[in-house]
């Protein structure tokens, strides 16, 4: 199978939780389609943005992404250079040959990451890393800035010679602009932004061809929150490394994405190349999400389309369209009928049965 | 009808003297509403918290602090004499000035249902009778736009959403009746929107009840929307102070400047973003002179750095904390 530049393929992933509800004699399990059926591609070297309120399903997305949680349905391909050896069905030879490659160039490809076994896939997250949100609690405070930033290197196995290993993290701490005189000193030490260069330094540090960046720049403040975006778009001009950029601020994923994703309770309901999305978005929650966000600017117009109500709780989705309980237009087919995800124009993908009569052009 | 004057707030910490607020001081007219901006330390929660005496114990004000507060009877309080534990702090926390958080979670009590926190507000302030205070806090939730409040009354407050959670800690506030709001970044935590529909609110409840406001937040988006004046603070200094649309439009201070222009924007993609240059420094090392000299792109050797500038007034109904507009330390024109 060739598909030209993409990286990873998310074919109809869901992820369920069971959620246990304890009654006086008997308890009851319902399940939580935390994610449901979802699919999109990332390309070598690019940002996908995924968009959305809290309980989305954003943050399941990324993580059963990098196997962090298992699916419970559908296929997460992670396309290497060359084609064509499933990893999680192949064995003895093929392998051994796998191994190999992971720990060399990593030339095979494409690999089915929802079905690696463990062992296969601790080699593979070398491949693959996550930023968190929080520059605070996800640095040990007992380890050195430098000890945090080899540890992935240790922990797959890629790296063994400490020499090696110095001078990787060093590269890679210049790189996120650290100084290197700082690599003795503990996480305490350092401000949010500095923790957060850190961070990414440690995710990058085995040079992986992916890196979800889980909220990463959600608890930063303004002025060093545009720092933090202009360095992960240089390293990834640098590194060539693909993003999955998960945020619920909308203007920071402007910057970053090449192509957005907007989700709503478990589903996406738009998917598009940002300009498109931001600037003629073709849902009415897409609309709704650009429109609340209050700009700095006292003349503009501020009307934010009103939408009534709560997000709903995942576990009692509505019926027909998920969105049609805040919808101001929906009507009673979106309370009946579920929204195909269908593709609009190339590359431009909508669940919503009237987006052709919508314009919700912003130029 | 509240007029803060040379406050400065010192904290006594193992690491020594530490003073997170210096000389700040604003004025809120009756009906109005004033923005607090400023990232993450520059010390606006803790200038409100002093306004309602809620300072931890290790905390001092300076002597020249004046906080001079109007009460809904006409008398004058000067807020930092009132006793501690004293019938008149009492009456004025919640009664005169009410507060909402950040984080409804942390200011309900998770063991009382929501009516019970409300009802009991509403009796100390207005000192009126069991039912009387339901049917009053029922109206409330009604009012901040919670369906069905009849019956939410008696949720406890994991029971509700965070939109929802939030404008119940809104209803609670607005159930003592107070004169002024502090409201401390109350939509930050909130999906977009969750927060358009709050401010729509807090705007609406504002033009009913004609109550003052101030208003903290990060986001001068936020600020743009709902603040008629705005002053901006930099690691416990207001450094620049004005009307909203003035201080958007025409920034003076560089750090006002650059926090504008490292805002993203929705109209220009892909552009570089230009960040304030370095980092916030901590408050244990607070730079000489100009705290903003070690970030600012125009700052002026041998002055900024030694001398902290005065309040200047480059405008009329404007103020601003800088030496670029001072004509003689600058040496050049002030416009």
């Amino acid at each position: 199978m060739t598909t030209g530049n993409v990286l990873i393929e998310v074919r109809d992933l869901e992820v369920h939780f069971p959620i246990q509800k304890k009654k006086l004699f008997s308890s009851e399990v319902q399940t939580l389609r935390a994610v449901d059926g979802v699919s999109f591609n990332i390309n070598r070297g690019e940002t996908v943005g995924l968009v959305g309120e809290s309980g989305s399903g954003k943050t399941t997305v990324g993580r059963a992404i990098l196997r962090a949680i298992d699916p419970t349905y559908g296929d997460v391909f992670f396309h290497t250079i060359d084609d064509d050896i499933n990893v999680a069905n192949s064995d003895g030879e093929e392998l051994r040959k796998f191994r190999q490659h992971m720990n060399m160039v990593f030339s095979e490809g494409p690999v089915q990451l929802s079905s690696l076994a463990a062992e296969r896939l601790r080699l593979f997250r070398s491949k693959m890393s996550l930023v968190f949100q929080d520059p605070y609690s996800s640095l040990n405070p007992r380890m050195t800035v430098r000890d945090i930033i080899a540890e992935p290197l240790i922990a797959s196995g890629m790296m063994k010679d400490r020499d090696a290993i110095d001078a990787r993290v060093r590269e890679i701490a210049s790189r996120c602009k650290l100084n290197l005189e700082h690599l003795r000193r503990f996480p305490h030490a350092f401000s949010g932004g500095q923790r957060q260069r850190i961070c990414i330094a440690r995710a990058l540090v085995s040079k992986p061809d992916f890196v979800v960046c889980d909220e990463s720049v959600s608890a930063l403040d303004v002025s060093i929150q545009a720092e933090i975006v202009n360095l992960l778009k240089d390293l990834q001009e640098e590194m060539g490394v693909a993003f999955l950029f998960i945020a619920h601020d909308l203007s920071v994923v402007a910057q970053m994405s090449h192509s957005v994703a907007v989700m709503y309770v478990g589903k996406f309901v738009e998917y598009g190349p940002t300009e498109k999305l931001f600037f003629n978005p073709k849902h009415p929650y897409t609309h709704a999400l650009l429109s609340a966000i209050p700009q700095a600017d006292p003349d503009a117009e501020f009307n934010p389309i009103k939408l009534t109500g709560e997000i709903p709780n995942p576990l009692d989705a509505p019926e027909g369209c998920r969105f049609n309980t805040r919808c101001p237009f929906a009507n009673d087919r979106c309370a009946t009928k579920a929204p195909e995800w269908r593709q609009l124009e190339p590359e431009h993908y909508v669940a919503c049965h009237y987006s052709e009569t919508f314009d919700f052009s912003r130029r | 009808m509240l007029n803060v004057e040379n406050l400065s707030i010192s904290f006594g910490t193992d690491e020594g003297l530490i003073t997170p607020v210096q000389g700040v001081s604003f004025s809120v007219e009756a009906g109005k509403t004033l923005g607090l901006v400023g990232e993450s330390g520059s010390g606006k929660s803790i200038t409100t918290k002093a306004l309602m005496r809620l300072l931890p114990g290790n905390a001092r004000l300076s002597p020249e602090t004046r906080i001079t507060y109007r009460a809904k009877n006409g008398k004058e309080i000067q807020v930092e004499k009132i006793k501690p534990h004293s019938r008149a702090l009492r009456s004025l926390r919640g009664g005169e000035i009410g507060m909402i958080f950040q984080e409804p979670m942390a200011s309900f009590s998770p063991v009382y249902s929501v009516g019970n926190q409300m009802v009991e507000a509403i009796r100390l302030h207005r000192g009126c009778g069991k039912r009387e205070a339901r049917e009053l806090a029922v109206e409330m939730l009604q009012k901040v736009g919670i369906s069905n409040a009849a019956v939410r009354i008696d949720q406890y407050p994991h029971e509700m959403s965070g939109g929802m959670r939030q404008r119940a800690m809104i209803a609670l506030a607005l159930s003592a009746g107070p004169a002024l709001l502090i409201a401390d970044e109350p939509t930050t935590a909130l999906d977009v929107t969750i927060q358009a529909q709050v401010l729509d609110l807090m705007r609406e409840l504002q033009r009913d009840l004609g109550m003052a406001m101030i208003f903290i937040t990060h986001d001068l988006g936020v600020i743009a929307q709902i603040a008629d004046e705005v002053a901006v603070m930099y690691l416990g200094t207001i450094v620049e102070r004005g009307a909203t649309r003035d201080v958007i439009r025409d920034p003076k201070h560089p750090y006002t400047q650059g926090l504008l222009k490292a805002i993203p924007s929705l109209e220009t993609l892909h552009d570089r973003l230009s960040p304030v240059p370095g980092d916030i420094p901590s408050p244990t090392e607070r730079p000489s002179g100009c705290p903003f000299h070690t970030r600012c792109p125009d700052a002026i050797n041998n002055i900024c750095n030694i001398k902290t500038p005065v309040e200047l007034t480059p405008a009329p109904g404007r103020a601003v904390r800088c030496w670029l507009h001072d004509e003689a330390q600058s040496g050049r024109s002030a416009a």
